[in-house]
């Protein structure tokens, strides 16, 4: 069976042993570090952190730069440019590739998620015939990349008339995500106590009506979660908007920045500021609700 | 929640549900999907005869650049111009950066709302878009507007392409060009003055001094940004036409049966390219660099030459000013004529899904005039009719008008090799980075060349 | 499955099911076969396909730049999969013993890479390799002017950059999800090693090392898995150069579909791609499985 049964049992998530709050029940008997240990540790995580840090700070520092002489080196700039970013915002028509991006992101969370959030609960909670098969034929998507399908996607598309739309970049960003979604709603509804369905269920209720009456309120930060990671994957979602979406005011705001590059041939800090703006609603988002992104992609399945 | 879900993947029942999942969606599949590759284009244009006359209802075209800064703006100084001309007319200027626009232009020029009129530069742009249909012939126009007896058969001739899209300078007229196009030296001024260069180079050889005497004084030779190998090759070919006669290179581009690239002096174009690079000429992270970052470095000081064509005049003239210099490369004897790669800016070609051919065409009219010769001059591009009559601002304005006289007088054009077949450029730009790397032998690299050539012609015949 | 009350053969279920199962199999499961289908064709991406049976294959496998790039594959393979995990598993297994203040910090910043779109993430390492980039300027400061060199345009040390980026995105991520799986260890398994007298390596083989066998198989699983297909990194740095010494399968189809119109032998490679993303997803599946 899988791991999913195998563990009936509640492990800790990651937060809680990662933030500073006491895992209680976890607490090591055995220390085997002294201070030096602690010392250690955290020059383990100042340099991670360090590292990780310089690329993006770097970036932020160039798009504070005076334009027009040659940048170098990581120093902050003396008179920072707060001026680039609202050039870049002009020049590369950040209006239109935002609103496009968010034009695309709304879709694909409202209706993946919601497709996922059925498909999860049937398979949580129904038994039907072939429910083996169609779980393992959506288990595809879950590792599949677009690198794999993208040639015949932009020539099926093409001939429905869907390039250039936010429909042909959308389909198929649900068509990848559902399968994500339907694994991790069948897990968090697996979880819900069944005598709460069972109750309703004694009460008449219908199954729709156990579904988003009783199921989906309990199950909330796992819907959550999943409507976080299908906006940050839509808004990142890169190759298939290269592909799909030629037209220069169709492109979302990642492939927009592609196109930026060299419209005015002179300016590394514009550009830096551009990529800053493209990178600045994920980034909030993550900041305001990181414990459901990393708990969504440590803990949920097989999914970049 | 705390579980891992990957294990789920179990193999015993995804091999099972892939195989079913096969046989299930397969026959349905299949049928659907050759129905999908063939969906193509319809021809909107072609069902009414060419007019030179225009709708008075409202029109929007689109027009897909490159062009970038200054000739951008010249490219919109002239819509604007013809907009008030025409009010019912709008002109949507779509810009793309150069190397996703060769990525994508057929892709795009392959859907229903395909931009009207496209920068297409001749040969590799040209012939697929010929061969699938995507454009249209623009003789209906030619023979309305008279445009051949105003331009020279010599600049339209590129423009020309056989219906199988194979044959460029043979068949009928897909695209109009406005301006010249050639790769010659720009220089830094001050910096040629300082080291006590004279740009009057007769010889290879004494550029190659020059480039010598850079170096000794701790300067960046030539400066260039190679890390999407299109600068390198453009240095490359002008290196080649100054050694190797424009015949050759007119021929293999026109794919003319029996061309053989393979020649000493093709040889010795590549070798001395890869030696410039071994004596520390070029810019130190060459390959490393963008070639926006190599426009920026060179206006912004860092190097004494930079060999490229005249569409980044505009950039360089507006950020240098006076020290801006330009001067014809030279050839390797002193005897022979000079020679540019080159021959025309992209022309403008005519969407085969345009719903206003006629207003395409017309705008197109309007700019191949010689009172727009100042508009397009301001931008950088050097016009082909009303040369003449355009004022200047800066010295090195004058030095490329002059260099152009020069070059046209003697039909020293020699075309991009790139012309030649579709897949040329993505053969040639990975090995000429090969060679500067020492990688591979000057001889391989331009029998890879006369290979891809082969594989494209020989399929023809 | 599960001991839920669940009614036999529920119709309604279909209902449920249909609207999810349809997008994936329009979208995911269908163009997958029709990348089957186009394989087997010669096709430039206008007009009629030609059948060509597996030649597609047989060209493209044999090409040396499609043998490069899977080659290349390997090498990212390393830096995106087999050195983020070794890193996460010996630092988190040295982290995990005791409590930090401040680790929600930590791990915020360390799983940063994972979220911000990789078009903005290439474009600041390609500023950091730039030749004025911060990487040259610290070696320079440090008098390595030898070692400072434009690293993205080097045929040498352009694939190993580009898989350091690689090993930045994944690091944190493996080090967080290490974490989570040592935290679920039976604290006594620990101390009974400890009576036994092991010593801290021991131990990690003993105890952490089986302790975190399911996460080693996710993270595995994602991060080689990422390093296969890799378009979004080589796009943004490279662009498969200098040279071809960058190029990635993914970089191939794209130029191949896309640039020359060779569509057909763009869905081969693609094929192979898949191909080999599937024994990567079941192998690990299958060697990661735990036990009971």
């Amino acid at each position: 069976m899988s791991i999913l049964t195998e563990r009936p049992e509640v492990a800790p998530d990651t937060e809680a042993i990662v933030t500073s709050r006491p895992p209680s029940r976890r607490f090591r008997s055995v220390r085997r570090a002294g201070v030096s240990g602690v010392v250690a540790k955290y020059t383990i995580l100042g340099l991670g952190a360090f590292l990780v840090l310089v690329p993006l700070y770097s970036i932020l520092a160039v798009s504070l730069q005076p334009r027009g002489i040659p940048v170098a080196g990581l120093s902050w700039p003396a008179d920072p440019q707060w001026s680039n970013y609202v050039d870049a915002w002009n020049t590369g028509a950040f209006n239109v590739l935002l609103s496009n991006s968010v034009m695309i992101a709304l879709p694909v969370v409202v209706i993946a998620v919601f497709l996922s959030v059925l498909s999860g609960y049937a398979f949580a909670t129904m038994k039907f015939r072939g429910k083996e098969f169609i779980f393992a034929a959506l288990l595809i998507g879950l590792i599949l990349p677009f690198e794999g399908i993208i040639v015949p996607l932009y020539y099926t598309l093409r001939a429905l008339n869907l390039t250039n739309t936010m429909w042909g970049v959308a389909l198929p960003e649900i068509g990848l995500y559902v399968s994500f979604g339907t694994f991790w709603m069948r897990v968090a509804f697996s979880q819900t106590p069944p005598s709460l369905v069972e109750a309703a269920q004694i009460d008449g209720a219908r199954p729709w009506q156990v579904l988003w009456k009783v199921l989906f309120p309990i199950s909330w930060p796992s819907v959550m979660t999943i409507v976080i990671l299908f906006f940050i994957w839509s808004w990142n979602e890169f190759l298939i908007a290269l592909v799909i979406l030629q037209d220069p005011a169709s492109k979302t705001a990642p492939a927009g920045l592609g196109a930026f590059v060299g419209k005015y041939v002179s300016d590394v800090p514009l550009l830096a500021a551009a990529a800053v703006i493209v990178a600045v609603p994920v980034v909030v988002t993550y900041v305001l609700l990181q414990g459901h992104v990393i708990r969504g992609m440590t803990q949920g399945a097989v999914k970049e | 929640m705390n579980h891992n879900p990957v294990p789920d993947t179990r193999p015993t029942r995804l091999r099972l549900g892939g195989r079913r999942a096969v046989a299930l969606v397969a026959s349905a599949g299949l049928a659907v999907s050759l129905a999908a590759c063939t969906g193509g284009q319809q021809n909107t244009a072609s069902n009414e005869p060419a007019s030179t006359e225009i709708p008075t209802d409202p029109v929007e075209l689109s027009l897909w650049t490159v062009q970038i800064g200054p000739a951008q703006e010249a490219l919109q100084n002239l819509i604007d111009e013809y907009e008030e001309l025409h009010p019912n007319v709008t002109i949507n200027l779509e810009y793309t950066e150069s190397a996703a626009f060769s990525d994508t232009f057929k892709l795009r020029m392959s859907e229903q709302d395909a931009p009207d009129l496209i920068e297409c530069s001749q040969g590799n742009y040209m012939g697929p878009l010929v061969e699938a249909g995507l454009i249209i012939s623009l003789e209906p126009y030619d023979e309305l507007y008279g445009w051949s007896d105003r331009i020279a058969e010599g600049f339209l001739g590129p423009s020309r392409m056989s219906d199988d899209g194979r044959s460029l300078g043979a068949g009928q007229l897909y695209g109009l060009p406005f301006a010249g196009q050639l790769t010659g030296l720009y220089y830094n001024r001050e910096k040629v003055e300082e080291l006590g260069i004279d740009t009057d180079f007769e010889t290879i050889d004494e550029f190659t001094a020059a480039l010598d005497t850079a170096k000794e004084a701790g300067e960046t030779g030539l400066m260039f940004g190679n890390l999407d190998g299109d600068p390198g090759k453009n240095v490359w070919e002008q290196v080649l036409s100054g050694y190797e006669d424009k015949q050759i290179q007119r021929e293999f581009v026109q794919g003319k049966e029996g061309t053989d690239l393979v020649t000493d002096k093709a040889i010795e174009s590549v070798e001395q390219y890869q030696d410039w690079g071994n004596q520390g000429y070029f810019y130190d992270g060459v390959e490393g660099t963008s070639r926006a970052d190599g426009y920026a470095l060179f206006t912004g000081g860092e190097g004494v030459f930079a060999l490229d064509g005249n569409y980044v005049h505009g950039t360089y003239s507006e950020a240098m000013g006076d020290n801006l210099g330009f001067t014809l490369f030279p050839r390797e004897n002193a005897a022979d004529d000079p020679q540019a790669n080159g021959a025309t800016e992209k022309p403008y070609c005519i969407s085969s899904m345009s719903e206003n051919p006629d207003v395409a065409a017309n705008f197109l009219d309007f700019i191949a005039q010689e009172d727009k010769a100042q508009v397009l001059w301001d931008g950088g591009f050097v016009p082909l009719l009303g040369a003449d009559s355009v004022v200047s601002d800066l010295p090195a304005d004058e030095e490329l008008l002059a260099a152009w006289q020069t070059l046209s007088d003697v039909d020293g054009m020699t075309y991009h090799l790139g012309w030649a077949t579709p897949s040329f450029q993505s053969i040639e730009m990975p090995n000429l980075q090969e060679v500067l790397a020492n990688r591979m032998e000057p001889e391989a690299f331009v029998e890879s060349l006369q290979q891809n050539w082969e594989e494209f012609y020989g399929a023809a015949r | 499955m599960n001991t839920r009350s669940k009614v036999k053969n529920n119709r309604l279920a279909y209902l449920y099911v249909l609207p999810a199962l349809s997008a994936s199999l329009l979208f995911v499961a269908f163009p997958l076969l029709q990348t089957v289908w186009y394989s087997l064709h010669r096709w430039s991406g206008i007009g009629t396909p030609v059948w060509v049976g597996l030649q597609n294959y047989v060209t493209q496998l044999s090409s040396p730049r499609v043998q490069s790039a899977l080659y290349h594959s390997l090498i990212l393979i390393v830096f995106f999969a087999l050195i983020p995990v070794c890193l996460g598993l010996i630092t988190a297994s040295m982290l995990s013993s005791s409590r930090l203040r401040g680790l929600g910090f930590f791990r915020t910043v360390l799983f940063l890479p994972q979220v911000i779109a990789l078009t903005v993430t290439g474009m600041a390492w390609r500023w950091m390799y730039n030749l004025d980039g911060p990487i040259n300027e610290t070696l320079r400061a440090i008098g390595l002017d030898s070692l400072a060199r434009p690293w993205l345009g080097d045929f040498d040390w352009a694939l190993y950059a580009v898989g350091l980026v690689g090993t930045w995105l994944t690091a944190g991520f493996c080090m967080i999800l290490f974490l989570a799986g040592i935290s679920r260890i039976d604290p006594g398994l620990y101390d009974a090693a400890k009576i036994d007298g092991s010593g801290p390596i021991r131990e990690f083989f003993a105890v952490t090392l089986p302790g975190v066998k399911p996460e080693l198989g996710v993270a595995l699983t994602i991060t080689v898995i990422g390093g296969l297909k890799s378009f979004d990194v080589v796009y943004m740095t490279t662009r498969g150069g200098p040279g071809t010494s960058t190029t990635v399968p993914a970089l191939e189809i794209y130029r191949l579909a896309f640039v020359d119109g060779q569509v057909g032998s763009a869905a081969a490679i693609a094929i192979v791609l898949v191909l080999l993303i599937v024994i990567v997803g079941l192998g690990m599946a299958r060697l990661f499985r735990t036990r009971q």
